[in-house]
Parts: C-alpha cells; structure tokens; sequence
C-alpha cells in the first residue's frame, strides 16, 4: 500500500507463535494454589416444579467443600447491560425452565469428585407440560415459561417507514415466503470456562475467556448482588468466541462457589455443557413480502419474525431488533414494514452470534430477492446492482453511508465467479449445477442503548526501551485484533510493529469499553488506539524536534526512528525520545491517551419507533455460491465459493482473508451441515460427533476480493469484516441450488435428505429414467453418458484438499 | 472418570494372567479413542485398564498361507498405509481412509474397532463380508471365532473374561473375486457412518458364483442379506441386476435411531451404498 509502513502488510498475529506452538495459556490453564474445582447440577426436565433439593449425601461424599443452590444466591432476577427484561436467576428457584437449567453446583477437591457428588444431589421435580415450538407457544392456553410474565410473548416490537400497504397496491409483482432459520452453535473449540478468586477485602478477581469484560462485570454484579468495582475482570485469550463468549452462567456461579469455600475454584463447560446450556444462535420463522414493478424497481418490503428465545431472555431483543430492520438498509426500499415477536419456549436460552440476527434475516431476505428476481424474469445479480445502496444515501432508518462499495463487490463478485457464462446452465444427468449470488451489509460499531460506551478509549505506554504496550477494551477473540491494533500503532508512531505489543484487558488498568461485538473492534478500537498513537507522537516528536533543533511538523516516524523530513540522516531514536523522556520526569513512562467519541456520527435509536443512525460505518459485501446437486442423493457440493467485500482499507490482508474464509465456514455450516436437533426441548446431537462443523478439508475452492472504500470514519477507513462475511453465505447457495434444480428452500439447513425430499415432491429425480415418468410437455432425458458442464469443461476441477 | 487401575503388561503371557486375576472389571486398552470417552462419561464399570500397547504379539501384517495375519494393535493409519493390505484386501485399507481424522487413524486400532462393537465401524462390514476371523487369546488358550459370529450387537462381542483379541484373520481373495465397502455420513469428512454397506463377490466365466452382502451402521448389529445375495449369484452382474438386489437389502431392515436422519432417508441411502459396493466389487472382479 503506497503511503503506508505497515497498514495493508500481512504481518502475523501477534500470537501465531505461542498459538502453532501450543505454548498459549488458556483460562482453564490457569492454576491458583488450593484451588478446587466445580461442577453444575443441570436439570434434566424441560419444564417442572422444584419441590426439594437435597445435598445431605453429596456434602458427605469426602472432598466435596461446598454447594450451592437458588438459597444461596440473590433473589432479584438480572439481565444483561442495556436490556430490560430481568428473567434470569443464577439457580433455578421453585421451576426449572429447559434441560440444562442450573439447579445446584458443587466445589470439591478435583473434578471427579464435583461430578460425584453431583449425582449425589436429590432434586424431587414435579414435571409440568413443557412448549417447545414458538408459535404453539403463542396458542391460546399454552403451557407458560414465565407464569409471571402473564404470557410467552418475552419481547414484541413494531415499526415502519413510508407506507408498505401503498406499495403493495401500486406494486405489479409481490414475492411472499415463509423462511426458517435453525438452533445453530457457534462452536469455539474452547468451552466456557472460569476460575474465581475473592480477596480479604471482599473483591472477586474472575479470569476469564470473554469477549466483553467490562459489559460481564456490570451483568454479573447484578447477578452476585454487589457492586461491579467488587469484580475485577482479566481476560484470558479466547479460544473463538463467535459472539457466544459474551456471557456464561457458570462465571457468577463459579465466583459464589468460590465465596462459600473461600477458596479459588475453577469451572469449565464440557462439549455437553455447551450443546445444551450456552446461548447459541436465536432461531426465527420469518415472513418476507416484498413488493415492486416488473421493471425491478423495489417498492416495499415487510417482514414478521417469530423468534424463539427459549427459556430465559439474554440479547434476543436487541437481536431481534437487527433481524427486523438492518437488511433495510442494502437496497433502496422506501416502504417498510417490520413485526417481531420474541417468545419464550422450553428450550435452551439463545443469544448473540457472529451475524446477531442478521444472519437469520439475510437468509430470508435474500433468498425473497431472488424468488422477486424470478417473477419478474429478471437476473437477479441484476436486480440488486439495479437497487443498491450509494454511497452517501441516507437510508429510511436513518442510516448515513459514509462509504459504500455494494455495487462493486457485486460486480467483481460476478466477474470473478463468471456470472454471465454460468448461470441458468444447470445441464442434464444426476449432477445439476447452479450458481447463486447474496449480497448483505452490517453495522461496524452499534450504537446500542449506553452512550458512554458507544465509541473507545486507549493508552499506550512506551518504555525506556522504545517499546509499546497499548491498552484498549476492545478484545481479540482470535479474530486478530491485537495485531490491527499493533499495526495502527505502530504506523502511526513510526515504530517497528513487532516493538508493539497489546494488553489483555484488566478492568482494573485497562480502559473501560463494551468489548467486541458489532463489528466494534477495528472500527471504534482502531480509532481509539489511532488518538492515543497520536498523543504518544506528538510528545515524542517535540523531544526529537528540540534534540534534532527541528520543526516539530518536520519530523517524520518511521521503523523506530524519528528524523528530520528530507533529512534521514538527522535522527533520533524512539527508545532514545522515550527514555529522555522517562528521565526528565523522575521515571515516568510516556503514555499516550486518546478517545474516540462518535457523537456527532451516530445517535440512539429512538426505542420505540428505531430510527437513527446507529453506527459509524456500514461494511457491505456479495458471495456467489456455486454448486452441484446430485439427484439421486440429494446432495449439494459447493464447487467454489467468491466473497467479495468492501472493508474500507485493508488493515491486513493476511487477517482479511483469514476471516472471510473461518465465516464461510460457519455460513456453510449454518446453510448445510449445522443443527441442534431438538425433541420435547432435549437437544438430540450434543456433541460435535453428532453437531456436523466444517472441518478444514470440507471446505470448497475460495476466491476471496476485497473492495477498498476508505470510510470517512474508520481508522485509515477500515470498517468491520467479522459478522458481515458470515450473512451472506447461506442465501448464496440456497440460490445456487435453486439455479441448478428450481427448488426454493426456505428451511435451513438444506440437508441432502430435504433436498432429495425435494426432489421427488417436484417429480424431477433421474435416477430411474425409464421409470419416471416425464414431467408435462417434457421429454424425458436420458442419462447417460452425462453431459459435461461448461464449467467443467472450461477449466481444471476445483481443487481439494 | 472414576479411579481405575493401570497396568501395562510386556507379553501376551502376562495380559492375560492380569486380566484373569483383575476379572470383571479389567478391559484392554489399546488406541483408548473409545474407551476413555465412555470412562470419561461414566458409562463402564471399569476397575482397571490394562495397557495392551507393549505388547509385541499384536503387532504387525503378515500373510500366512491364504490368508492374511493383522496384528490387533495395527492402527488404521497403518492398514491404509500398508502394502500389503493395497495388494491383497484393499477394501480395509479403503474402510480405513474412510473414518474418522488422521488424529483418530493414528491411534485406532483394528482390535479396538471390532471390540468396540460400535454399529457404525467401518472395518467390521468388509471383514465379515470377507469372511474374516478373530483369533482370541486367555491363560486357558486361544481360539478363533467368525467376526460375524463374534459381534453380538451394538457394544456387545462374544468375548469371554479374561480374554483378548490378538489377530484378525482375512482370507485373501482369489483372482476372481473381490469385496468392496460404500458408506453414507451427513458430512464430507470425518463423519461417522449413517449406513454402509460392503459386497463380496466372487465369478466364474462372467457370472457371479458366490456373493456375500454385509449392511453396517443402519442396525444395531451387521446384517447379512442373503436374499439379496443369493440373487446374485448365478447372473451376470448389470446395472438393473445390482439395482434389484439393493432393493431387497433393505426389506424388513429395522434401523436403529440416527438423530441426524429419518430412517426412510437411511434405507433408501442403504439401498445406494449396496448397489454402488456391487458395482464396485463386480468391476474389480471383472478387471
Ligand atoms: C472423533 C472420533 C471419530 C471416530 N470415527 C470413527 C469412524 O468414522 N468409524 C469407526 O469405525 N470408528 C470411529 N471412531 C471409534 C474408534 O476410534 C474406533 O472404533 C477405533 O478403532 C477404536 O480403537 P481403539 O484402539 O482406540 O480402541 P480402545 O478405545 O482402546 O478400545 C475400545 C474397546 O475395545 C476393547 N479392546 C481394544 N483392543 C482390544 C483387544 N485387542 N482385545 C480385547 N479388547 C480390546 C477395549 O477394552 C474397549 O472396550 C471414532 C472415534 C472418535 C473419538
């Protein structure tokens, strides 16, 4: 990148080392002396009355220290910061609301004595009937989660802009379908985990693999009943996080256990833990119309969510929110309109994952785009270049692109996927091919409902040895932020980037923030390290100016030096200025601070009606899925997968790609492979014997692009990449599979017994030719030999590995 | 995990002797990719484990006479990576790249995969297809047994106490003859069998003489169907033919639960994996 030291370089993850070498110290590596070890009595019923619990056998069972249940823990319900429905409790007290609700939880000794002794607890249940479907949930006389709350509904919201039921009567051609999106895992490879330690003065020090340290404190003093300066987070490196790191139960439990013993306790989720009591991925049953003219132009769009929250309410709302309206804001609708209903079930809690709700949406949103696209006998990449957002539009929500690069990415999506030649060429014999295009947008940096934490804040300290360690709240959770952070620093200093190094977060030194999510990281993080670089410059720049008799404005930063413009010759460096600079001053170490306050950027959304511009940059991006369907098995292979997406710079390539590739990953999973199959609330598959993640070598051929923007508001105009690269997949190649077979599936995921269900219901299965009969009008095709694609033909097979 | 016992015995001699002494509670160890999961999930009752790994008696691939001699403790890294499996059965060496990861084929082993008696493994079908044998050793003696007469059904063998795998035998096939496997999963790797299905076939001037069809996974226990077998035999293998005997396969099956598929789905991609091993095996035989 021309103007730039080490903005746009590949440089490795600040952690690559000790990660490959498998030096990295996780949170459950951590070893306190005397330190115990607990374990959760979970509850086996999806629904029931807790009549008595009782420990007397398990508190004999030698090396048990101590358990705890609803008695010991605070009466008041909690939720999460910025969300109001206080639903949860640390135990379950009088009911137990789905398999895996937290009724009991032991310290002992070591970890199979805690197991022991949980299956020592005597809980005597009353079973009650259980609902575990959404919308039976909203029946009359369904049984209820929350008697208190008076009906299942948790959370509703509604909303529009312009007028949809004008649109629908002056539209030609209306486009309505009903999606369903499943109960999917993020899947980090690191379960849950926590170890708890108070001190004589009444502090608990958790450590913990987490996303938000400082949002954990707030929910879990509420949940522990004492004040959050009682709770000092240190974060420890995340094993992947997708979202699901945000918040566990185990932690504030952990940290009770750890008060009654008195001594540090360790807690960890096992794989089965995690399959039935994390907070996986909110499933939703979306109804999509959209409504336009023949000649393509959109004219309105409404959409109804029912959303299954499950048995406690984390961040549905908020995702529910997302789901309704953000997909709003790709192409230029005027009138919409937009129904949530969020409703409690006998199921596992949901919450934030990697898309928060725009996954879900895209899914619906973009398949209906294309089933549009086909009424009107338009190509449906066409359709979208044709609508899509401009930079510098102002959307109906509010929303104010500062950069846009839709159009672009879509059209480098298409020429690199060679749109044109390939599609409608499904060919004949048992493989059909297909290719499919989704486009999707997010936010980078939410505004959510806390001003004091809607942009960042960080410092950076530069030792005697020109050395720098940046603090910020922002976290990596694999994704790489320390090392954008390193890069930002470094580049704006002038120091070498492996002189850089970023802190874990300590809420007791580091800033305070809301942590990563949204997309949040690299846009407000990155902008936040960006003002503290520049204060640590500015004083390093009037040592060097007074040492080097120059114009302070003179002096140029560069691989750990600062010189004299035009001059490299007259130089000094940093370790120099930073020690000269520790030395006059008694010892003190050069700090620079800096905050990033997007006030005049972004706004609140108002709560009741959700306009205004909620974040400081929109990422935008376009997949083009294509793939095989076998007919005789159903089966869909994804060929090659294009992703193009505009980030507004490249802060590093190599950390780019790599999180577009890990996206289309899940986006496969969550379109194909992944879902926790439940029966009466009980999750069939907890385990990943049985919970189908893409492995490595499942992955197909990758072509990743990148659009470069140069956002207004980013750092170096970098906007987010995480979440967006995620939302486009699995209407990508639902698109694809509906080029190649004409079938619409509007249920993920799209498993080859669904497809090959399908099939046969659409009388197109080739298996037997002689046997099947023609479909009208049609003549049979033969099948063999089987035609060669074009595509095929064209060029070498993917490659696999 | 509860406590348990471990030892490692240097010789077959004192396997057994421990095993013997340990009774009801002692279980060989071997790759452990199975039984430490089900020790860890409190689902066997066992006091000790005894560390089989050292010892050299279940080790190695040799061939002895028709028949081909595998070491018990032979991973399934090493049949697929083995010569003389390529030459000779190259149907376990293609079961085996079928399963699981490379971390898993490191460590499994043939032995454990039969004891195992897991519905779904992979080596079972072709071995018993193949008209394999397991050779047993205890302080009283040795004795070989079927594998089809030796699996009882899911997670149970005909073992007695005190008594360990050593071998499997697998007769070689004659020129004429050969055994193929064709299994389903929900993934592209790693995935454990939905159903499976392996065919041995042998011919005589174009016509297929003797035909051995064994279904894994679907049910708890694997099924030979002789129907379909004896269909086979006495015609000329085509494409119609291996259809109509896959159609058979899967009459009267009572599929154990999967919770990942429907059982209709599962039939019917038995019915696939059958008719593709025929075609397979009937190709190779005919090469
Ligand atoms: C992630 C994962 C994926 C897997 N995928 C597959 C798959 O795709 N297909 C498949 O078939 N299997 C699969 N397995 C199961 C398992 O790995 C294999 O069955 C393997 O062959 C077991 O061998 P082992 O040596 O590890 O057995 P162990 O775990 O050591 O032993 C298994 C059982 O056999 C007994 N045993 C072992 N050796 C002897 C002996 N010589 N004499 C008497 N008893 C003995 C043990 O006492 C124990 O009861 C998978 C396992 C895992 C963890």
């Amino acid at each position: 990148m021309a103007g730039f030291n080490i903005i746009g370089k590949g440089v490795p993850l600040i952690d690559a080392r000790e990660k490959v070498t498998g030096k990295l110290e996780y949170g459950t590596d951590m070893v306190l002396p005397g330190m115990l070890h607990g374990k959760v009595l979970r509850s086996p019923l999806p629904h029931a009355r807790v009549l008595s619990i009782d420990v007397s056998k398990a508190l004999r069972l030698s090396g048990v220290r101590a358990i705890a249940t609803a008695a010991d823990a605070p009466t008041a319900p909690f939720t999460v910061p910025g969300q109001t429905l206080d639903d949860e409790l640390l135990f379950a007290r009088d009911k137990v609301r789905f398999i895996g609700d937290e009724v009991a939880a032991v310290a002992a000794a070591d970890l199979d004595t805690a197991e022991e002794a949980i299956s020592l607890i005597e809980v005597e249940y009353e079973p009650l009937p259980g609902v575990f479907d959404p919308e039976d949930a909203l029946k009359e006389g369904a049984p209820l989660v929350h008697e208190e709350h008076g009906s299942n509904i948790a959370n509703r919201q509604k909303f529009g802009r312009g007028d949809f039921d004008a649109a629908l009567a002056r539209a030609d051609v209306v486009y309505e379908g009903r999606f369903v999106t499943s109960l999917v895992h993020q899947g980090y490879l690191e379960p849950h985990g926590v170890v708890a330690s108070w001190d004589s003065s009444g502090r608990v020090t958790l450590y913990l693999p987490i996303q938000t340290p400082v949002m954990v404190r707030m929910s879990y003093a509420r949940a522990l009943g004492i004040s959050e300066d009682r709770i000092r987070v240190i974060q420890y490196p995340l094993g992947g996080g997708f979202g699901g790191k945000q918040e566990c139960k185990i932690h504030p439990i952990c940290a009770l256990l750890a008060k009654k013993t008195e001594k540090p306790v360790r807690m960890a989720n096992t794989r089965r833990d995690e399959f039935i009591a994390s907070l996986p991925r909110l499933p939703m049953i979306i109804n999509m119309k959209i409504a336009g003219s023949s000649d393509g132009t959109l004219l309105g769009k409404s959409i109804r969510i029912i959303a299954d929250n499950g048995a406690y309410t984390n961040y549905a709302p908020a995702i529910m929110y997302s789901a309704l309206m953000r997909h709003d804001n790709l192409y230029r609708i005027p009138n919409l309109l937009a129904e949530g209903l969020l409703v409690y079930t006998n199921k596992i809690p949901t919450g934030p994952f990697r898309g928060f709700g725009n996954t879900q949406a895209h899914f619906a949103f973009e398949s209906a785009i294309d089933m549009f696209a086909a009424k009107i006998g338009m190509d449906p990449a066409e359709l979208r270049l044709k609508n899509a957002r401009q930079k510098g539009d102002v959307t109906p929500h509010g929303w104010k692109l500062g950069s846009c690069g839709l159009s672009e990415c879509i059209q480098e999506a298409m020429n690199d996927a060679g749109w044109k030649e390939k599609r409608g060429n499904a060919g004949t014999g048992r493989k059909r091919h297909g290719i499919g295009i989704a486009c999707c947008l997010h936010v980078s940096g939410n505004r959510a409902v806390m001003p004091a934490f809607d942009g960042s804040s960080s410092y950076i300290r530069i030792n005697q040895a020109g050395k720098a360690l940046v603090f910020t709240s922002e976290t990596d959770l694999g994704q790489g932020a320390r090392t954008t952070f390193a890069q930002i620093a470094a580049e704006r200093i002038g120091l070498r980037v492996e002189d850089v190094n970023v802190a874990l977060v300590d809420t007791d030194t580091s800033p305070h923030g809301w942590g990563t999510w949204g997309d949040r990281a690299t846009t407000l993080g990155g902008n936040a390290v960006l003002a503290a670089a520049e204060d640590a410059r500015r004083q390093l720049v009037e040592i060097a100016a007074a040492k080097l008799e120059a114009n302070p404005q003179d002096i140029v930063g560069e691989n750990g030096r600062l010189y004299v413009a035009g001059a490299p010759n007259r130089s000094i460096m940093i370790a120099e200025a930073a020690k000269a600079f520790s030395y006059s001053k008694s010892g003190a170490i050069l700090t620079g601070q800096g905050s990033y306050v997007p006030d005049d950027i972004v706004s609140v959304p108002d709560p009741v009606n959700k306009y205004g511009n909620v974040s400081v940059a929109y990422p935008f991006a376009a997949q083009v899925a294509e793939v095989e369907v076998d007919l005789d098995t159903g089966e869909v292979n994804i060929l090659r997968l294009t992703a193009v997406h505009d980030l507004g710079r490249i802060i590093n390539p190599k950390g780019a790609r790599g999180q577009v590739i890990g996206a289309v990953a899940q986006g496969i999973g969550f379109a194909m492979t992944e879902e926790m199959k439940t029966e009466n609330g009980k999750v069939l598959n907890a385990s990943f014997k049985r919970y189908d993640v893409l492995r490595a070598p499942d992955m197909p051929e990758m072509s990743v692009g990148f659009v470069e923007t140069v956002d207004p508001n980013g750092p170096y105009g970098a906007k987010g990449l995480g979440e967006p690269a995620l939302n486009p997949t699995a209407p990508a190649i639902a698109n694809a599979i509906y080029d190649a077979v004409g079938i619409r599936f509007h249920e993920l995921p799209i498993t080859p017994e669904k497809v090959l269900a399908a099939l046969r219901r659409k009388g197109r299965r080739t298996q037997q030719p002689r046997h099947c009969r023609a479909p009208r009008g049609q003549p049979l095709h033969r099948e063999i030999p089987p035609q060669q694609h074009p595509l095929q033909a064209g060029r070498p097979q993917p490659h696999r590995l | 995990m509860r406590d348990f016992e471990y030892c490692r015995p240097q010789s077959l001699k004192e396997a057994v002797t421990v095993l013997a002494e340990k009774g009801k509670g002692a279980y060989p160890l071997a790759g452990g990719t199975d039984i430490l999961i089900e020790l860890k999930r409190r689902r066997l009752p066992a006091s000790c484990l005894v560390d089989i790994k050292a010892i050299p008696e279940l080790r190695g691939i040799e061939r002895e006479g028709d028949a081909l001699r595998i070491g018990a403790l032979t991973t399934h890294s090493e049949l697929l990576g083995s010569s003389l499996i390529q030459e000779t059965v190259p149907v376990i060496a293609h079961a085996a790249r079928q399963m699981a990861f490379p971390e898993i084929r490191n460590r499994g082993t043939i032995g454990g995969n039969i004891c195992n008696a897991y519905p779904a493994a992979d080596l079972v079908p072709p071995l018993i297809a193949l008209g394999s044998s397991v050779l047993l050793a205890s302080a009283s003696g040795q004795r070989e047994v079927g594998v089809a007469e030796f699996v009882l059904g899911s997670r149970q063998i005909a073992i007695l106490p005190g008594e360990v795998l050593v071998a499997v035998k697998v007769p070689v096939p004659v020129s004429n003859a050969a055994c193929a496997y064709a299994r389903a999963s929900t993934r592209k790797t790693g995935g454990i069998a939905a159903t499976s299905a392996a065919a041995y076939l042998s011919a005589d001037g174009g016509v297929c003489r003797q035909a051995r069809i064994v279904l894994g996974a679907i049910e708890a226990k694997p099924r030979f169907v002789a129907e379909a077998a004896g269909y086979l035999e006495g015609t000329s293998i085509s494409e119609d033919v291996a259809k109509a005997a896959a159609k058979m396969s899967v009459s009267g099956l009572s599929p154990i639960v999967d919770p990942r598929l429907s059982v209709q789905y599962r039939s019917y991609m038995t019915e696939l994996m059958v008719r593709q091993a025929v075609l397979e095996a009937w190709a190779e035989v005919n090469r």
